[in-house]
């Protein structure tokens, strides 16, 4: 369902044919696997099998002697990561913590955590001879939850580490005065008075959540392929969400200059936050300069499990004060998000997000990123909001209760407005999310009747914020009228397409005259990654920007063909320029003309636009709970959400589904599971269920189209937001069929059984 | 006057205040202008002439994609931002978005 | 994934002198899709993979009116659940043929296989237990039967002898007035191992119950068969208590583990619940009723 658009557009808001398609579906797209050069050796990468350990000794002799490996590298081959630090933490310069955890320096920090790795002419002797490296490990013991880590005397993952008061979220400022084990920082946000907030209040509830480790569970593992030559070139080919982050990354460990590294982006098999980080492409690109021949690595499955960056596993604490009419006058939490071996959990953006849909006086929220033996983890979709979000969602499902007024009526009561301050302070400006909550409560799904035992309904909001960061492109008129779209975004989500909507919008053309392309970091000006629900955004600011200058050139080429005053000619939106005497030219006329005229057309932008709009959503779902087995099957499902304007409605309908079904994941199914040595029990896809296709119903959506005024056309991030609202809405659908209350997400039949069993 | 909010983490140093009116027509001025008034602010903010790596600000809600260079209108609100750029600004071993 | 070789048998009598060939470390290769994973994570040392899908006796799949059910030992699932006359007289096969794994693992994944990995939690072994199947087995010493109650004799365990492989399962034709039943739990309704499965068939004389079998799969070392479960329904007519009882029973019998799959309370729990819905579904099965395997 779409709402009609405010403006009356020739190509956007249309659902054309994606121009990767084809090559997609008939798998002759290029991916990094597909990569095979001359020469090329295969290199394979030893994990450690234990949580966290003293390395000992690393003996590669075997390794070495066996016929076909043709070198075996540790951290020890890396240049030096300058060791700024001291004093942990208390720098923003990292670099150590980012060599570190590609390859291990003199201790393991996680079970998988890569301590070598080596290349070979063949991968069935690569897989051989990892068994002949021989590592001494010294045993250490693991810290393993928020609650071990941040305990009195418990201790520390880094020795030297110490907490520190976050100035922002990336900023660290001074050593706290509460220094608490393993938490490498500490971030408040706060407005109001909150001891007003909550004297003001008639009632008061306080409940504490807890969510378990989910990875982003993209379908193609992390690969790269690196050659670095003779004259100290490096080239890599590989997967990735943002190829100059890449670049970026590979420089700073490799010491090299970044004019030197060349980063060539394959098609990207998902990424959802997960492919920013490097792992195994340092590797690749130094066992290339020991052998002098290209090496291709690719993570199996299970390592991408265990060695790269899932989301954090959360503990949750929020407490609310409200009046009885319900109107909301204090709002606290305290976030403790698990970081993994390296700090950098997203726990600021929890503790920003989870009270943003709502207009509350008086906030404030206490984030803890707290080391653990686990993988450091990066990334995922709106990240840090979805566990944030449940704590407060369930909380206001069981005030609603309390107060026995309707949830979403609740919501809409305290619903936060142009104007209405964020936790930090700064003031909404031109938001969607009343016109959201309004579109749910006029949605069939929630006006229907559910029926049936065991059945249950549940409403949850959800907040982004959105990104905006650096994009370039360029675009070239060809004679025959088409243009070709040279792109630095990687595209993930079909940005191919929107990109080009976007332009042949601007240039009055066809969609099917444009040409994306996306290229290497050595062929485009510096891009962001396609992340951060960024780039149909800022990305398509540029191709918009590049448009105009294609306009502004065409028009003064018509100008000088006619022989007239520029000011005179005139580029209209549907692509005719329009000069005196009702001369014209379409733009397919004057693109034939160039060459002759003073040769090509090009326009290019790059932008780093601000007026990023925020993203809201509100989630509908209803469940049936087996009374008996504790199974939960969803049962419908109606994800709304304001998406300002929707280029191509098929890819935001997408983005809205797909985001829905990975919160369902993590509501139900979902989890790392350890023992009590910190070893990963499930790094697989059969024991890490994702929800499948038969899991999940179709995901209805409904488009609120409020244009973002930050954008040419309008447009708002829609990627992240969407996996924001399911956690508590599945949630409180449970509870609605059980009565039960799951604070611990997943609700796996194994511990929703537990609660609805008799006590043994 | 710009209106300059305040973030928890740094009240210590402004008296406690959750805002501070200065004068500024750049974010840096606006910048160097609190700085007597919060003490210490600006070595906090400001590292070798430019926003130092993690921090952004924000002037009525947009972030300041020019940094120190963004100009303020008159009356704005500026804000200390918890960056909370998703995707777009989480690498390892790196507070911030690359430059 | 390993290094290793392939070969293709024609015949039972190739495959028997490859396997013998190949030593310990030669297996089997049938639909793979235990196999080909095995010796790709190295759970299990693999040299030579005997392909038996060129061996007709092994893709079979007979079922004469009356004279029972002959299944190839690497017949795969979708062939089994595309057979109008097994679908018709071994529904319960159906019920695990058509939720082993997924629609493209069924193209491959076989029953013969699934017997020969020997896991706890197989789907297919149950519904064979309860129908009374034997496995005919192929080797050095020719050829014998063994009833796929005794086959497997511990995880990954099973009574096969080196260079013996499995040929064919045989399922007496049921007999009139019976009807058996699979059913399994999985938190995902698809791509899953079961927490627990079980299986149950029940035949009745004249509105009593003549014979009951009940097999719980994924709750102790092997398939389990619950004989208290069948003592409590043999005797009398099918009634809320006798199948009580049964569920009573079954829970007793259980040995589970406590894994990431399932925790002990939960699959004790679980073999009860199963049992219960297994032999209403069975009672039904018998009464002509049609049961979807898969509603």
């Amino acid at each position: 369902m779409v709402a009609p658009a405010k403006k009356p557009y020739r190509v956007v808001g249309s659902r054309p044919v994606r121009p990767d398609g084809t090559d997609k579906v008939t798998g002759r797209a290029n991916y990094g696997a597909d990569i095979r050069l001359p020469g090329m050796l295969y290199g394979r990468v030893l994990r450690s099998p234990h949580a966290h350990a003293r390395i000992v000794r690393i003996d590669a002799a075997k390794a070495l002697a066996l016929p076909g490996v043709k070198a075996v590298i540790t951290q020890a081959d890396f240049p030096a990561a300058e060791d700024a630090i001291t004093d942990l933490g208390e720098t923003a310069s990292n670099l150590k913590w980012l060599v570190d955890n590609v390859l291990a320096s003199d201790r393991a920090l996680y079970h998988g955590h890569a301590v070598a790795a080596l290349a070979a002419t063949d991968p069935h002797v690569a897989e051989d001879a990892l068994a002949l490296i021989e590592v001494e490990y010294e045993e250490l013991p693991p810290v393993l939850s928020v609650h071990e880590a941040m305990a009195e005397g418990a201790p520390r993952v880094h020795p030297n580490m110490h907490t520190v008061e976050m100035l922002a979220r990336f900023s660290p400022g001074p050593r706290s005065e509460h220094d608490i084990p393993n938490a490498a920082s500490h971030l408040r946000l706060e407005i109001g008075d909150l001891d007003q907030g909550f004297a003001e209040a008639e009632v008061v509830i306080e409940r504490e959540y807890e969510t378990g480790t989910a990875h982003q569970g993209y379908i193609e593992p992390h690969n790269g392929t690196a050659l670095w030559n003779e004259s100290g070139e490096l080239t890599v080919w590989l997967s990735t969400q943002g190829p100059f982050m890449m670049r970026d990354q590979l420089a700073r460990v490799l010491k090299l200059p970044v004019s030197k590294i060349r980063v060539i982006p394959m098609e990207i098999g998902g990424g959802f936050g997960g492919k920013i980080p490097v792992y195994m492409e340092p590797m690749a690109a130094v066992l290339s300069k020991k052998t002098g021949r290209p090496v291709k690595m690719i993570m199996q499955r299970d390592e991408v499990l265990f060695g790269t960056g899932p989301t954090s596993a959360t503990y949750v604490r929020v407490k609310l004060g409200a009046k009885r009419d319900g109107t909301l006058t204090a709002a606290e939490a305290y976030l403790a998000y698990e970081a993994g071996a390296y700090p950098g959990s997203p726990v600021g953006a929890g503790g920003m997000c989870m009270f943003s849909p709502y207009s509350v006086p008086n906030q404030r929220a206490d984030c803890y990123d707290v080391i653990v033996n686990k993988p450091k983890v990066s990334a995922y979709r709106a990240p840090g909001a979805p566990a944030g979000s449940f704590a407060m969602e369930s909380t206001l499902d069981e005030l609603a209760e309390q107060l026995d007024i309707d949830p979403l009526e609740l919501r809409q009561r305290n619903a936060a407005v142009d104007g209405t301050r964020r936790i930090d302070g700064a003031a909404f400006q031109s938001i969607g999310n009343e016109a959201v909550m309004r579109a749910a409560a006029e949605s069939p799904h929630w006006n229907s009747e559910l029926q049936g035992e065991n059945r249950g309904r549940g409403i949850a909001m959800g907040y982004w914020g959105n990104g905006g960061l650096e994009s370039s492109a360029y675009a070239t008129v060809n004679r025959d009228g088409t243009v070709g779209l040279v792109l630095g975004s990687v595209d993930i989500g079909g940005q191919r397409a929107a990109l080009a909507m976007q332009i042949a919008e601007t240039l009055g053309i066809d969609y099917e005259q444009v040409k994306p392309i996306v290229v290497d970091t050595d062929s485009i000006g510096f891009t962001a990654v396609t992340g951060g629900s960024r780039t149909t955004f800022a990305t398509g600011w540029a191709v918009h920007e590049a448009g105009l200058e294609i306009r502004r050139e065409l028009e003064a080429r018509a100008a000088r063909i006619w022989e007239v005053d520029a000011s005179l000619v005139h580029y209209d939106d549907d692509g005719v320029i329009r000069g005196p005497e009702d001369r014209s030219f379409t733009f397919r006329e004057i693109a034939g003309q160039l060459h002759r005229t003073g040769g090509t057309v090009q326009g290019k932008a790059d932008v780093m636009p601000e007026g990023t709009g925020p993203a809201f959503a509100c989630h509908i779902v209803d469940v049936e709970v087996d009374p008996d087995t504790a199974k939960v099957e969803v049962l419908r499902y109606t994800a709304i959400q304001d998406v300002g304007t929707a280029i191509h409605p098929d890819y935001v309908e997408g983005q809205i589904q797909g985001g829905a079904v990975q919160g369902i994941g993590m509501a139900l199914t979902e989890e790392y599971v350890y023992d009590d040595q910190g070893r990963l029990r499930n790094a697989s896809l059969l024991d890490y269920r994702m929800p499948t296709t038969l899991d999940v119903p179709q995901i209805d959506t409904i488009l609120v189209e409020e244009p973002n005024p930050g954008h040419p056309y309008g447009v708002r991030g829609v990627g992240e937001v969407p996996i924001v609202p399911p956690l508590a809405a599945v949630a409180n659908a449970i509870h609605q069929a059980t009565g039960v209350r799951t604070r611990r997400l997943p609700a796996s039949p194994r511990v929703l059984l537990e609660e609805l069993l008799p006590e043994e | 006057m710009a209106t300059v909010f305040i973030p928890a983490s740094l009240r210590r140093l402004c008296g406690d205040r959750h805002s501070v009116e200065v004068e500024g027509a750049t974010l840096r001025q606006v910048i160097e202008n609190l700085d007597p008034e919060c003490p210490g602010i600006h070595a906090l903010i400001v590292e070798e002439g430019m926003l130092r790596p993690g921090i952004q600000l924000a002037v009525n809600g947009s972030t300041a994609a020019t940094g120190l260079l963004r100009e303020v209108p008159a009356d704005a609100e500026v804000q200390i931002l918890p960056a909370m750029s998703g995707g777009a600004g989480e690498a390892p071993g790196r507070g911030a978005p690359p430059r | 994934m390993q290094d290793l070789r392939y070969a293709r048998a024609s015949s039972v009598a190739e495959a028997a002198r490859l396997l013998a060939d190949g030593g310990p470390t030669a297996r089997v290769l049938a639909g793979g899709t235990d196999v080909i994973v095995q010796a790709r994570e190295r759970t299990r040392q693999i040299t030579l993979f005997v392909d038996i899908k060129g061996i007709p006796e092994a893709v079979d799949l007979r079922a004469a009116n009356g004279e029972g059910l002959t299944l190839g030992a690497a017949t795969p699932c979708h062939q089994i659940y595309g057979d109008a006359a097994v679908t018709s007289s071994y529904p319960a096969l159906i019920d695990a043929a058509s939720l082993i794994g997924g629609t493209a693992i069924q193209g491959r994944a076989s029953f013969g296989g699934n017997l020969c990995n020997s896991s706890p939690a197989a789907d297919g072994v149950p519904p064979l237990i309860a129908l009374g199947a034997s496995a005919l087995i192929a080797g050095p010493g020719g050829e014998r039967r063994v009833p796929v109650a005794r086959f497997t004799t511990g995880p990954g365990q099973n009574v096969l002898e080196e260079g013996e492989f499995v040929v064919a399962l045989e399922v007496p034709a049921p007999a009139p007035a019976s009807g058996a039943r699979f059913l399994r739990f999985i938190p995902r309704n698809e791509m899953d191992i079961a927490v627990v499965n079980v299986a149950s068939s029940l035949r009745f004389d004249g509105g009593e119950v003549v014979e009951a079998c009940v097999v719980v799969g994924a709750a102790a070392p092997t398939a389990l068969v619950v004989e208290a479960a069948g003592e409590a329904l043999v005797g009398s007519p099918l009634s809320e208590e006798s199948i009580a009882a049964a569920a009573a029973a079954a829970r007793d019998a259980v040995r589970p583990i406590d894994d990431m799959r399932g925790s002990i309370r939960q699959r004790r729990h679980l073999a009860g619940v199963l049992t219960e819905r297994t032999l209403r579904d069975a009672a039904r099965r018998a009464r002509g009723e049609e049961v979807v395997s898969h509603p």
